[in-house]
């Protein structure tokens, strides 16, 4: 089920009232996440629902087991590592078994001109699978890393591996935060839920009037990319940014105010990433939840930055490459996860200060110069890392960047950027500007002009007409992490 | 629940009432409007007699093929039929005699396959059809970028509430762009906003009524055939290039002949003019060979059809006219189409009972030059 689909719109409101009005114990409405949950995927393609189902039995006896075999960390360990294999299995053969044998009969072909007759399988990708998987796993460490105490009860657990505003896109979650929420009482918040509702309100004008906009632009005119010139080239590179940069931020913005309806918060996934002053600081404010867990379960067991400079450099290629195949089994994504990689080890090894904690600006109107110009590189290194992104392989993605750099910068195509998606990227640009401070763009300040309730609500029936009139007018797209 | 959760409630109750209060009404609103202007009827409303001075003319749903079919064959069954694409919508009931009832069905055609259906779905025979060929009809180019001919096209419409949505959101943006006047909206009787807002739809006896083209004709998008050139430029929308004429549509044009002399109905058709700056500009690329042999090659077609005729009014600089009696390109005016008809009784005298008088042409000629009509300012 979608998010922006007329379904969702029945959904959501059906469970809220029994969450709240028939379900009012915890365990009840525990056991009314995961059935409403499993809908919610179910919606999609119910025969999935098995995989789901099946990694919540593994990873919640997982857990039990490691807790019986305390005393016996040999023990734990093969419980865990017997865990980590069975949801990598999973994960492997339903998003990388095809490429993993592509992959090695071309190599092999290269190499010794033998053709390999792989048996590739004809799967379809289980929409979410790496979000609920990485979650999962995250439980099972954190278990054995006595992190987070062992949950027994099952209900409660697949709430956490399930609960739908979060299941299919993320934020990827953690036992540590989720899991204690399906584990005590909720109470409806007055305050919270009005926020959330707000916060769902921008998520979806990001995704239906931004970034649907964005790819009706974009689409019909990337696959014929040669035929323009560096300047139009540079324009669809932009799009592409506000695309997915609206897309998956408006989706984490929906599951994060969604929950919030049903006395449950999430991780922020996004922090304002195209304000940052170095590549640094924008992966501690792009995808904060999967960053977050690649630091905690790979990079820091790697030795993390605490060692010799050549391990850290190896340690952070081996966490942006991975996460650039967590992404997609496409040598494109490993790519730029190598090249944001390969531009973190560069700021590391020129000295460029990335320490920024604050958000551009704090407490000022406008940025320094300096720090206007650091935005700047930020970004553009940020775009052309997109452009691999969206290649369709390494070859375009390469012949794309040169043609970026290389071609006329005089013949502008008509078609690229219509001007009510370059005035909704702007109006982002400038909003987002204003409230780097907040939460979300749409939680307004006490003081000025949105103290008065009906400016307040003049800006919430504008986006709600802006998104009812984008939502007929523009393609309807899926979300693009829903592939990941 | 406790005390505070349950004032929460009521709060957060009251607040998404309101907002969905407001939300409704807006949208409420544009449903009403929609209503009230006839854009939301039942296709099969739509059927019906007009008042004399009645317009139809919807502005978000296309039914242009079926409602003339229906209205043909349910409401009208006239005696004189004029049938064909747009261009034939300019031919009135005022140059029919009074003896002869008489619908202009023009729009409910778009390749020459339909007309075969439409005839043969048609329960009672007129006495006489009045059909345009339309030249590009003929060129294989525009039927398959164009026009891909579907048996279903006369079915009857089916309303689809999942388009509600974009109605509304269709109707707010016209109404903030100015096009949509709301006090016409709830006096008007014209059915169809369009018709209302415009002065543009069909008028009771089926012919087009083109308001909004008399008041600002420098507005309209071919203005001085700005935008036909560029088609004739581009090789597209109805212009694509072409050499040959489609030996398939030629023996399209004879199974309905076929069916017309079957059902004795008598056949009088045209080819249909273009402004003669646009014919020119045409024939200046070379580009429309099958043009030229349009009449060559379907005159034989009708001369094996008793009662049958074909008269090419392609070119009609021989008959005096300015390119600014034509609305557009290839679109002539109501004057240009009285000349027409003039020119074809005068040919053929049996269509003499069918059309009114000489005198009577004249009286109608001189009601449209008092007017002073100038679609361009081309001569």
């Amino acid at each position: 089920m979608l998010f922006n689909s007329l379904e969702f719109l029945v959904f959501l409101p059906i469970v809220f009232v029994l969450y709240w009005f028939v379900f009012q114990k915890r365990e009840w409405q525990n056991l009314l996440i995961v059935t409403a949950s499993y809908v919610f995927y179910g919606w999609w393609d119910w025969r999935f629902l098995f995989l789901i189902v099946f990694t919540s039995i593994c990873s919640f006896y997982s857990g039990v087991l490691i807790e019986r075999f305390e005393g016996s960390r040999h023990r734990q360990r093969m419980v865990c590592t017997v865990n980590l294999v069975l949801n990598f299995l999973i994960l492997g053969v339903f998003k990388y078994y095809n490429f993993f044998a592509d992959s090695l009969a071309q190599v092999i072909w290269s190499l010794f001109h033998y053709q390999l007759d792989w048996v590739t399988l004809n799967v379809v990708l289980p929409v979410g699978i790496s979000f609920y998987t990485f979650q999962a796993l995250s439980y099972t460490i954190d278990v054995y890393r006595k992190d987070v105490p062992v949950t027994k009860n099952i209900v409660e657990f697949c709430a956490f591996i399930s609960f739908f505003p979060q299941l299919v896109a993320g934020p990827i979650e953690r036992a540590k935060n989720l899991l204690p929420q399906f584990q005590r009482d909720r109470h409806f918040d007055y305050v919270q839920a009005v926020d959330g509702c707000r916060q769902m309100l921008w998520g979806f004008f990001k995704k239906v009037v931004i970034a649907d906009s964005c790819a009706t632009d974009l689409n019909p005119l990337w696959d014929s990319y040669a035929d323009y010139s560096g300047v139009s080239l540079w324009m669809l590179a932009f799009l592409f940014t506000f695309q997915i940069y609206c897309d998956f931020s408006g989706y984490s913005d929906i599951a994060i105010g969604c929950s919030r309806l049903f006395g449950i918060r999430l991780l922020s996934n996004f922090n304002y990433p195209y304000l940052s002053r170095s590549i640094p600081e924008f992966w501690r404010r792009w995808h904060i939840s999967l960053m977050t867990w690649f630091r905690d379960y790979v990079y820091i067991p790697l030795g993390g930055s605490r060692c010799a400079q050549w391990k850290v450099i190896r340690n952070t290629f081996i966490v942006f490459g991975v996460s650039g195949l967590w992404h997609g089994a496409n040598w494109t994504f490993v790519v730029w996860g190598l090249y944001h990689g390969c531009l973190i080890v560069l700021y590391k090894l020129l000295h460029i200060n990335t320490k920024d904690k604050d958000i551009l600006a704090t407490g000022r109107w406008l940025p320094t110069i300096k720090d206007m110009c650091r935005v700047v590189v930020t970004f553009l290194l940020v775009v052309v890392g997109w452009v691999i992104f969206r290649a369709e392989n390494i070859a375009q993605a390469w012949d794309f960047v040169s043609r970026m750099f290389q071609t006329a910068f005089d013949d502008f195509h008509p078609r690229l950027g219509s001007i009510t998606t370059i005035v909704a990227v702007l109006l982002l640009i400038v909003v987002e500007y204003l409230q780097r401070e907040k939460v979300h763009a749409l939680q307004f300040s006490s003081q000025g002009l949105f103290r008065w309730a009906a400016v307040r609500w003049t800006v919430y029936l504008m986006l709600f007409a802006a998104i009812f009139y984008f939502s007929f007018n523009n393609v309807s797209q899926e979300f693009i992490y829903f592939q990941f | 629940m406790n005390k505070q959760e349950r004032y929460d409630f009521r709060r957060f109750g009251a607040r998404l009432a309101w907002f969905l209060l407001l939300v409704s009404a807006i949208i409420g609103f544009g449903c009403l409007c929609l209503y009230k202007s006839g854009e939301l009827y039942s296709f099969s409303s739509y059927i019906r007699p007009l008042q004399q001075d009645q317009l139809f003319g919807l502005a978000y749903r296309y039914y242009d093929k079926s409602y003339k079919f229906h209205m043909t064959d349910e409401v009208e069954h006239p005696q004189v039929l004029a049938l064909g694409s747009s261009r034939i919508m300019q031919v009135k009931r005022s140059v029919v005699s009074p003896d002869n009832s008489f619908y202009n069905a023009g729009g409910a055609i778009q390749n020459v396959q339909e007309l075969s259906l439409f005839i043969n779905n048609l329960h009672d025979s007129p006495q006489l059809i009045l059909v345009n060929l339309d030249q590009w009809w003929f060129n294989r180019a525009y039927i398959e970028e164009d026009q891909p001919f579907s048996p279903s096209v006369y079915d009857e419409p089916a309303f689809e509430f999942s388009k509600l949505g974009r109605f509304v959101c269709d109707f707010y943006t016209d109404l903030i762009m100015g096009k949509i006047d709301l006090g016409k909206v709830f006096s008007s009787h014209h059915i169809g906003l369009n018709a209302i807002c415009n002065e543009n739809g069909f008028a009771a006896d089926g012919s087009r009524y083109q308001g909004d083209m008399i008041v600002a004709p420098e507005l309209q998008e071919d203005y001085n055939f700005k935008n036909v050139l560029e088609r004739i430029q581009n090789g597209n929308q109805r212009f694509q290039y072409g050499d040959k004429a489609d030996s398939s549509m030629v023996s399209a044009v004879d199974d309905f002949l076929s069916q017309c002399v079957a059902r004795k109905i008598k056949v009088a058709a045209f080819l249909p003019p273009l402004a003669p700056f646009v014919w020119q500009k045409m024939q200046e690329t070379g580009k429309y060979g099958y043009m030229s042999q349009l009449y060559i090659i379907l005159q034989p077609v009708f001369e094996k059809h008793e009662g049958c005729s074909l008269y090419d009014f392609t070119d009609v600089t021989a008959m005096g006219v300015h390119n600014y009696d034509f609305d557009d390109g290839f679109h002539g005016s109501e004057i240009i189409y009285n000349g027409i008809i003039r020119q074809m009784v005068h040919l053929d005298s049996t269509l003499v009972p069918y059309f009114v008088s000489e005198p009577e042409m004249d009286r109608l000629d001189s009601i449209y030059i008092s007017k002073n009509i100038r679609y361009h300012s081309i001569e």
